[in-house]
């Protein structure tokens, strides 16, 4: 792997950028790289974020300076060849999606923009194995990639006030998964019953490096995992139907 | 004897929330690190009563709360005035105060900048999300059930009073809150994306905070940075001070609740020691920025530690620990 350029960004991090095309592979180094600096000791590293060609490390500047911080991250580059160590272990997870309707409110917009049909959008979005290149914006939200380039397509021009929590987006060849409600301006195709972020536990379920399979779910009772805030989500709170 | 004190809220002002240093460790996972805004002062408040700087404490915005103490407190005021009062007579900031059972804390108005820090000694009890009590509101996480608080909350003490001590944060230790601020910068990361006219026009304007003002960042108005190329930075982590130039050619400066990813083009930002004072801003404020270098920066985060462990080991003789 190429040595990567070091930038300040302000005096609390440093930004580690790759001039590469992003691939899951430099990725992958990235997040080798995260967890060789969360095992390496290096004093003074408050915060690490991985994205798609970028690493940012935040420090302590009363703890080390800039220089020696750079310095102690260029000594744990990962080496190609001598370095295959698992120091982590990566997961597969399968999403189930219902889509279209009204938890898909632009998967036929979609579909009618790249002038095929909603069931070759479903199923192209579904064909792919999609790679956790970043989690941001939201707490657990993943940006996923890439789409299929024939389903490719722009965010909304009027983001909405309001996008529910397991909505399942396309922007640009990435596609994500609204981990909290939120505004937002990805366009909505689908919805996932499954958490991705459970606050009273401390608990994500995807991190960096994960891979995640969309499953197309054609009828909403066969939703997996269906807990009670679900099913009111759903079906309305119809106790007693 | 450990005992447990009450705050009662009457009124719950125009944004209280608990906060303390901020949530770490968890920006990979796309959770902000929060904390109070102006952390310094946030940490003189505790440090002056002989806490741990990270103990949790209040931040009001703009308009401050009215709090009824069914206990007797200790508590101390920092940052920017609201002109507190206790039953209505002046309450000092930047001191420890005695505040008797059945007193109310209110506030008049806001004087100078535009978030107030009370700290109570032993600190308010919260439970600790990922690591932290800082409340972060878009994601309902922290503080008092991931809220602001609201009329007719309780907030419980740690550890009542065991004897009131008497510490003043001296002149020359506190920020001082100024309007009209120059605010020191180091430029980049993605400086070199720009032209060296709008380098020029960015540090050589005066901007004005807008009505988009709040814990995630700051809109600026002025004169529009041009940016050559927006579309080129991939999403990437984001510094505590960026300042961002959207697609308009809008500064957005990057405070505590900042998304962890962003996709803009930061010009510059704010260095650490300034970024206390830019968010003591409110809307209608001006500002200009200044670019000093990354040794400056850090040697004036080292001098603001080695203030902070002065005045702390001087306290920590007044309260005997």
């Amino acid at each position: 792997m190429e040595k990567p350029f070091f930038k300040p960004a302000g005096d609390l991090a440093v930004i580690v950028e790759w001039k590469l095309p992003v691939t899951p592979e430099l990725n992958r180094y990235i997040t080798d790289l995260k967890f060789r600096l969360e095992l390496g000791e290096i004093p003074g590293i408050t915060d690490i974020v991985p994205a798609y060609s970028t690493l940012m490390v935040f420090y302590d500047p009363g703890v080390i300076e800039y220089s020696l911080l750079i310095e102690e991250i260029s000594r744990l580059l990962p080496r190609e060849q001598s370095d295959r160590r698992k120091i982590h272990r990566n997961k597969t997870v399968i999403i189930p999606v219902f889509y279209g309707g009204e938890y898909g409110p632009d998967l036929e917009y979609i579909a009618a923009a790249k002038n095929m049909s909603v069931e070759d959008v479903v199923k192209m979005h579904c064909g792919s194995v999609y790679y956790v290149y970043m989690i941001g914006f939201l707490p657990g939200f993943p940006y996923l990639g890439f789409v299929d380039e024939r389903i490719s397509v722009g965010r909304r021009s009027d983001p909405r006030q309001m996008v529910p929590a397991g909505s399942v987006g396309i922007a640009g060849r990435q596609t994500g998964i609204y981990s909290i409600s939120s505004p937002g301006g990805w366009q909505i195709i689908g919805r996932t019953p499954v958490k991705l972020f459970k606050a009273e536990n401390n608990e994500f379920l995807l991190s960096v490096g994960d891979k995640v399979i969309f499953k197309p779910v054609g009828d909403k009772v066969k939703f997996s995992d269906i807990d009670p805030e679900c099913w009111g989500d759903l079906y309305g709170n119809s106790e007693g139907d | 004897m450990i005992c447990m004190g009450t705050v009662k809220v009457i009124d719950g002002g125009a944004l209280t929330t608990i906060q303390d240093l901020g949530r770490f460790g968890y920006q990979s996972y796309g959770v902000p690190q929060s904390g109070a805004m102006d952390s310094f002062a946030f940490s003189l408040g505790n440090i002056a009563l002989g806490n741990p700087e990270n103990t949790p404490g209040l931040e009001c915005t703009v308009s401050g709360p009215v709090l009824e103490m069914q206990s007797d407190e200790i508590l101390c005021i920092t940052g920017g005035d609201m002109g507190a009062t206790v039953n209505g007579d002046p309450c000092p900031m930047w001191r420890t105060v005695h505040v008797k059972k059945g007193s109310v804390l209110s506030f008049q108005g806001l004087k100078s900048g535009c978030r107030t820090y009370i700290c109570f000694r032993g600190g308010i009890r919260c439970p600790f999300v990922l690591g932290s009590a800082s409340t972060f509101l878009k994601a309902s996480m922290g503080g008092l059930d991931g809220r602001e608080l609201r009329s007719g909350d309780f907030l419980f003490i740690e550890g009542g009073p065991a004897g009131y001590k008497e510490v003043a944060v001296p002149h020359a230790v506190r920020a001082g809150i100024v309007n009209s601020p120059e605010i020191r910068v180091l430029m980049g990361p993605q400086d070199d994306l720009f032209s060296a006219g709008a380098v020029a026009t960015f540090l050589g304007s005066q901007y004005q905070v807008g009505v988009q003002a709040d814990r995630m960042g700051y809109r600026l108005s002025g004169p529009a940075v041009k940016c050559g190329d927006t579309l080129s930075v991939f999403s990437q982590g984001t510094p505590l001070g960026g300042i961002q130039i959207d697609g308009e050619g809008v500064p957005i400066v990057l405070l505590r609740d900042r998304q962890t990813v962003g996709g803009y083009p930061v010009i510059a930002t704010v260095i650490s020691v300034d970024v206390d004072l830019f968010a003591q801003l409110k809307p209608g404020d001006m500002v200009r920025f200044a670019p000093v270098s990354l040794q400056e920066a850090a040697t004036l985060y080292k001098e603001r530690l080695r203030v902070k462990n002065e005045f702390r080991e001087a306290t920590r003789c007044v309260w005997g620990e």
